[in-house]
């Protein structure tokens, strides 16, 4: 096992392919391509970008349920503290779903099952841990309802999933996550569909189990302010790729990729000014069911576009405070125009 | 001052559930002035969307008034609750309403000129040329090709179909637009293009909007005045500065702190409730809805309901409020 620090997820050049549909007209979507990720034990990795970016599907590939979604690795390596998962038969897998790795979906209802009392279900998670007394899985199940922030936790055991509001059935999937003893969580838009004050309780526990039992986490979501008030370091992709990577404070205040630059002065801000334009970026991602354009992948709608980015795709290679960046436009370009609007950088 | 275009008072809505009664929206009023957008807040089930749906027509009205004032500027008003099906429909085109999924209000089966002709021709009776005239003009108001008029939704993007709704509603010339959660479904980038838009409509054709959001982010981009709902009542009125800088009501004060920041100073959202869930709308706690939650609730909240009490930019329903004074701050403990 894995000291704090040590890496405990390590995935290189991971590319994830979509069959298409039996009898339909399109091509193989190349969904993910050539993603790294690193997490250290007690490390939260933020995965962001907009709809069909990859990341959703980056993430069933870690947790092997591509095959739900005819997705299939095409290549690339995924390691859980050394060992490898590429090539693993499904039963493997399930094991290290239900014990190592642990995920909250945006909605629960899809991973909870409807016709169990939460307290059964809570029990598959211990049994598979090889704890079987009753009264211990019922005391065990019970402390970590608490622990999540359930009131009535017994009564909640008796209960079934349709009784329950939304950030109480995140609250339980978390709870499911820390009976397992899970190393890893992987959130998908976990406090997406939540209100905004319960889903500021809900990161503020994510917060608290990381500090207190050094869990990793990989949160993967399009909210660039949850990113930032919880991820120590973020990838942000686009049309397959990862475009840029660093720590989460460094990346929101200078960002070093074009595409993540238009991001934060697309997203809408509560601290103002009021009133204040929003830059938008017009035209759409490029399709992934046929063979990608020739250059990078953000040319088409990047303000900082060159000839050269039309023809080559950029290395994601480093650009210092411990970003990479797919980009060859200067540093200093994208700096000197992030203090202007409303929406540039306050250093 | 001349009359508020659209003057909502004591509305309440009321929907039957089983046995029960639930009051959605209960004795609540707003101004909305020619040209201006309100933006009216809140989290789920607070009961936003069922007053803009009231206020469309769209569900029935229990009791209060909604009053729409006369086109011709003379000061005049017209009631709409309670009017007749021919009347109604005289008022209907003056306001329209934009909802969150484009997929859910246009139909499938007709193409982009269909949807955006249709109100052309029930409204307006506009045939042939002519309407295909006005079509390819409000397509491009839009900022979508004209050229592309033939093709059916599912041929268009989440944000272009969005902007076939927008064009839609403003085919008939709307006074004031209603819009329901319009950008939630969208990406980032394409919901910047959207509130754009709606901006630059708002500009050149004097249209005023209640905007309906659960977006705090995108009041402050949109609005110049904001109404903060809680299970069926507003708990605070104020101009957006206010509201944003000054909160007045311990509700409004939990949701702006709650608000994710993206300063990439870490530590960006704050826990502003009391543990615990939002209470159900079929049994509203008593005094103030809020109380159970609130961190600064005295013995007294669970008893009345609070009064409005003037604040700097609008007005509170809060007793701990004193007119005039900063906030009370949290209990430290």
């Amino acid at each position: 096992m894995a000291a704090a620090g040590e890496t405990l997820l390590d995935v290189r050049d991971l590319h994830v392919h979509i069959d298409p549909e039996r009898g339909s007209a399109s091509g193989v979507v190349r969904a993910v391509e050539g993603l790294d990720l690193r997490i250290a034990r007690g490390e939260i990795l933020g995965l962001v970008g907009e709809s069909g970016c990859g990341k959703t599907i980056a993430s069933l590939a870690l947790m092997g349920l591509l095959p739900q979604q005819r997705g299939r690795i095409a290549r690339g390596s995924i390691r859980l503290d050394g060992e490898e998962w590429v090539g693993q038969p499904p039963e493997r897998w399930r094991a290290l779903r239900g014990r190592r790795v642990a995920m909250v979906f945006q909605d629960p209802m899809t991973s909870l099952n409807p016709y169990m009392r939460i307290g059964d279900q809570l029990a598959e998670v211990l049994r598979l841990r090889g704890v079987n007394r009753r009264r211990e899985v019922a005391r065990r199940a019970a402390a970590q309802l608490e622990r999540v922030g359930i009131p009535d936790a017994r009564g909640c055991l008796r209960s079934y999933t349709h009784r329950l509001s939304g950030g109480m059935r995140q609250r339980v999937m978390i709870a499911m996550a820390l009976l397992a003893e899970a190393d890893l969580l992987i959130a998908d838009e976990a406090t997406t569909a939540l209100d905004v004050t319960i889903q500021a309780q809900i990161l503020a526990l994510l917060r608290e189990l990381r500090d207190e039992r050094a869990m990793s986490m990989l949160l993967i979501t399009h909210d660039l302010g949850v990113v930032s008030g919880l991820c120590d370091r973020v990838v942000v992709m686009y049309a397959g790729r990862a475009l840029e990577s660093g720590p989460a404070r460094v990346l929101f205040d200078r960002p070093a990729h074009p595409y993540t630059r238009a991001l934060l002065r697309a997203t809408p801000r509560v601290d103002g000014p009021t009133g204040a334009s929003l830059e938008s970026l017009d035209g759409l991602p490029p399709r992934l069911d046929g063979p990608p354009p020739p250059g990078c992948r953000f040319a088409a709608r990047c303000s900082f576009v060159r000839e050269a980015c039309r023809s080559a795709e950029p290395e994601l290679e480093a650009a210092g405070r411990g970003r990479l960046r797919r980009c060859i436009a200067p540093l200093e370009e994208l700096e000197a125009s992030a203090g202007d609007g409303a929406h540039g950088a306050s250093a | 001052m001349s009359a508020p275009l659209l003057d909502v008072r004591d509305l309440e809505v009321v929907f039957r559930v089983g046995d029960e009664r639930l009051r959605a929206v209960d004795r609540v009023s707003l101004r909305v002035a020619r040209g201006e957008t309100l933006a009216l807040v809140g989290e789920s089930g607070c009961g936003k969307s069922t007053l803009a749906r009231a206020v469309a027509g769209l569900v029935p009205i229990a009791s209060g008034s909604v009053r729409l004032a006369d086109a011709d500027a003379s000061g005049r008003t017209c009631e709409l609750v309670a009017l007749g099906r021919r009347a109604w429909r005289k008022q209907r085109a003056r306001l329209q309403m934009v909802f969150q999924d484009p997929d859910a209000s246009l139909n499938p089966r007709m193409t982009a000129a269909a949807l955006v002709g249709e109100p052309l021709r029930l409204h307006a009776a506009l045939r042939g040329a002519a309407l295909d005239t006005r079509v390819c003009e409000l397509l491009e108001r839009v900022g979508l090709d004209p050229d592309l008029r033939r093709r059916h939704p599912h041929a268009f993007s989440g944000g272009q179909r969005q902007r076939i709704a927008i064009a839609r509603a403003l085919a008939v010339g709307p006074e004031l637009l209603l819009c329901d959660e319009v950008t939630s479904a969208l990406d980032v980038s394409i919901q910047a293009q959207i509130l754009e838009l709606l901006r630059t409509l708002q500009r050149d054709l004097g249209i005023a909007m209640l905007f309906i959001t659960h977006d705090l982010g995108v009041v402050r981009h949109i609005a110049r005045r904001v109404a903060v709902m809680y299970l069926g009542e507003i708990v605070e009125t104020a101009d957006t500065d206010t509201l944003f800088d000054a909160p007045a009501h311990p509700y409004t004060r939990a949701l702006l702190g709650a608000v994710p920041r993206v300063d990439g100073r870490g530590e960006a959202f704050a826990v502003g409730t009391r543990a615990g869930e939002v209470p159900s709308p079929l049994a509203p706690p008593p005094g103030c809805r809020f109380h159970p939650r609130c961190p600064i609730a005295v013995a007294a909240c669970a008893v009345a309901s609070p009064l409005p009490v003037a604040t700097r930019g609008g007005e509170a329903r809060c007793l701990r409020l004193v007119a005039g004074a900063a906030p009370p701050a949290p209990h430290s403990s």
